[in-house]
């Protein structure tokens, strides 16, 4: 005779509860699985496998947590033998202007610092000529022509800027027997990184992000130590527990209230109860049209290449001479 | 005057069986059907009414307590003027003022208990016993034992409700030509006329029992709503209506009208924006009953407050706020508090 209805509310209520729940249970198992002495054994999970490079067996590297890897690993890289000059290891070439004097010396430093620790050459070459070449021969071209390196192998990762081209290229090159600073997959990783920056014109933010991901991914992949390297490059920031802290209390004191809450139940019944099925009635109902106003809005673009230029840039591996890399458009 | 029955095996009092249309003997298991107590009581009081109609209890301060008699012990029952049924303090027998219930004073309609009470300590226990945060004291055994059975006096009212609304409704739409983005934004204006039949919403009519959880302890099963008798209340605690009915149409007119306007906008829909400018809400009162509702009530004192729980006597829906354990708060706080620093500790070192 009347419609009973289960509020939604109170069934709400009771899965939010029971959710809650799950999260906190969740929350303290990681807390205590993860936290601090046991990331390494989780970090097991992951998709990427390659060659440990110079320990001559095969590691698991998982992601994302390489930036964990330099934690557990001990020195494995022979940094006695480097000069302790890093001059050697970092360039600049800004042919097209792309940075300021400041900028350029900043980014010299960066290139020199990282380079160093990664016992390779890191540059940035800047072009806005036609240099008839594809990018990457381009970038093997360069590193060869300048003779970049140190001791017997030549290693480098050069980031070039193509303004004539409109293009961008990673290529490492590598003339050890050792294998890559970069699996295929993190040279993808770095031109997927560079791409915004590369499309809203931020050349000075690429090339930080590109030291930056050099240093994450060819140094560890060397199995190096970043806490051994003192003094050539400002110290990583580390996790700043009193915002984590705060965060925490926040969420703690949401976690309590909405328990508290929770517990009370129900909320008031909806009147449209008492009506039987079918009473309501539209008795008249009318939508008349009035008018349409019309507002216009110029889009804004970036530059010229729309969304089609870019995309196709891989970053693949093998070809002769030791080395590989991927352009893209921006 | 008292109202009692009395079982015709052993005289102890009789009481309403959970959930049945019988009264039974808590002594000697005997039971009688309501039909026939209320029968009995109508012919004993028929031959009594004379005698005793100047015993009925007198009201000297004109406060509203009035003294009445227990039919078994003869103890003295002190009521307030609302108190329709209760139980002898002192011999535990089940006692209805019937002058407050008869007359024009008699409810039509009444919803007798479905949940007994042995059902209903079950429910209070397990709920009181849930979540990590109520004191244990709570779901003591002698905490329990005093819950009260209770029928809360209700004005039921049925209306014939119209609501007419205009509105102003726009539909915006976006398309890029070129270089541009036009938004189109239609504008409209929509009327409807509706109507909707509302029956038996229900008011209390208890000063005593707050309005809000009294509505969060609906819906009752209508299927279950019988005229009223007295056996009913046998065994239970009742009040009789505090108010008039006038005085609660306003609140159920309120409700009627919060209905049908949500029912009325939700016929409104395909746009992007739906504004009001005009409505008229009109309930015609269709019929009026007087009733009784069941619930369950344990109350109980914790930390210097008093702490109310109701269960719907019908269909098991429990309201109330169960106290909070301050300590147990507390290490809930510390816990969730470490467990999320150490989280954000740990998306910052992954991922920052
Ligand atoms: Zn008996
Ligand atoms: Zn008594």
């Amino acid at each position: 005779m009347y419609r009973r209805v289960d509020r939604g509310l109170s069934l709400y209520g009771r899965c939010l509860r029971r959710a809650l729940t799950a999260v906190l249970v969740l929350t303290a198992f990681l807390a205590v699985l993860l936290y601090p002495g046991t990331r390494a054994s989780a970090a097991v999970s992951g998709e990427c496998v390659r060659a440990g490079a110079q320990t001559g067996k095969d590691q698991s590297i998982a992601f994302p947590a390489a930036l964990a890897r330099p934690h557990f690993m001990d020195e494995l890289h022979d940094l006695s033998s480097r000069p302790e000059s890093n001059e050697s290891f970092g360039f600049m070439d800004d042919g097209a202007e792309l940075f300021s004097e400041e900028e350029e010396a900043e980014l010299l430093n960066l290139a020199r610092s990282r380079g160093w620790q990664i016992g390779a050459v890191l540059g940035v070459v800047t072009v806005s000529y036609d240099t008839e070449m594809k990018g990457t021969s381009f970038a093997r071209e360069y590193l060869l022509e300048h003779g970049y390196g140190y001791g017997d192998g030549a290693e480098g990762i050069v980031f070039l800027i193509d303004m004539y081209q409109r293009q961008y290229t990673v290529y490492e090159y590598n003339r050890n027997a050792s294998g890559y600073l970069l699996t295929d997959y993190e040279g993808d990783l770095i031109l997927d990184a560079l791409e915004s920056h590369m499309r809203s014109a931020d050349y000075a933010e690429a090339a930080r992000e590109f030291f930056k991901d050099c240093l994450m991914y060819a140094y560890t992949s060397l199995g190096g130590n970043y806490e051994s390297s003192q003094g050539l490059h400002e110290q990583e920031p580390s996790v700043n527990w009193l915002i984590c802290g705060l965060i925490g209390l926040v969420a703690g004191a949401l976690i309590t209230g909405l328990m508290i809450l929770l517990r009370n139940n129900d909320g008031k019944t909806d009147t449209t109860v008492y009506a039987p099925k079918g009473a309501f009635r539209i008795i008249s109902q009318d939508d008349r049209y009035i008018r349409t106003t019309v507002t216009k809005r110029k889009i804004e673009t970036s530059s010229g290449g729309s969304g089609g230029g870019g995309g196709g840039g891989g970053f693949s591996g093998g070809g002769s001479g030791g080395g590989h890399g991927g352009s893209r458009g921006f | 005057m008292i109202q009692s029955y009395k079982c015709p095996g052993c005289s102890a009092s009789l009481q309403y069986k959970e959930g049945t249309d019988v009264l039974h003997c808590p002594y000697c298991g005997r039971t009688v059907s309501i039909d026939e107590a209320a029968r009995k009581a109508k012919e004993d009081t028929d031959r009594e009414d004379e005698e005793r109609r100047d015993t009925e209890a007198s009201d000297p301060d004109g406060d509203g307590v009035q003294q009445f008699h227990c039919e078994s012990c003869g103890g003295e029952l002190v009521t307030d003027r609302f108190t329709a049924a209760t139980i002898c303090p002192f011999c535990g027998s089940p006692s209805i003022i019937k002058s407050r219930l008869s007359g024009n004073r008699k409810p039509q309609v009444l919803i007798p208990f479905g949940i007994s009470k042995e059902e209903a300590k079950g429910i209070f226990r397990k709920w009181t016993k849930s979540g990590f945060l109520t004191p244990r004291a709570f779901s003591s055994v002698s905490t329990l034992d005093s819950i009260k059975g209770i029928y809360v006096p209700y004005w039921l009212f049925s209306f014939h409700s119209t609501a007419s609304l205009v509105a102003s409704a726009t539909r915006v739409r976006t398309e890029i030509r070129g270089k541009y983005e036009y938004t189109y934004t239609d504008h409209f204006r929509l009327s409807r006329e509706t109507e909707n039949d509302y029956r038996r919403i229900p008011a209390d009519a208890s000063e005593e029992m707050p309005d809000d959880i009294m509505e969060r302890l609906e819906p009752f099963d209508y299927t279950k709503l019988t005229s009223f008798e007295l056996p009913y209340l046998s065994g239970f605690l009742a009040e009789c209506s505090n108010f008039d009915p006038e005085a609660l149409q306003p609140r159920v007119e309120e409700r009627a009208s919060k209905a049908i306007y949500g029912e009325t906008m939700s016929t409104m829909n395909g746009y992007s924006s739906v504004t009001v400018t005009q409505s008229r809400i009109d309930h015609q009162k269709s019929a009026q009953e007087y009733a009784m509702f069941p619930l369950w009530l344990l109350q109980y004192r914790y930390r210097g407050k008093n702490w109310q729980l109701f269960l719907n006597g019908e269909t098991g829906r429990k309201i109330g706020n169960l106290p909070v354990d301050k300590i147990k708060a507390a290490i809930l706080f510390l816990l969730s508090s470490a467990a999320a620093t150490g989280i954000a500790g740990l998306v910052w070192h992954m991922f920052i």
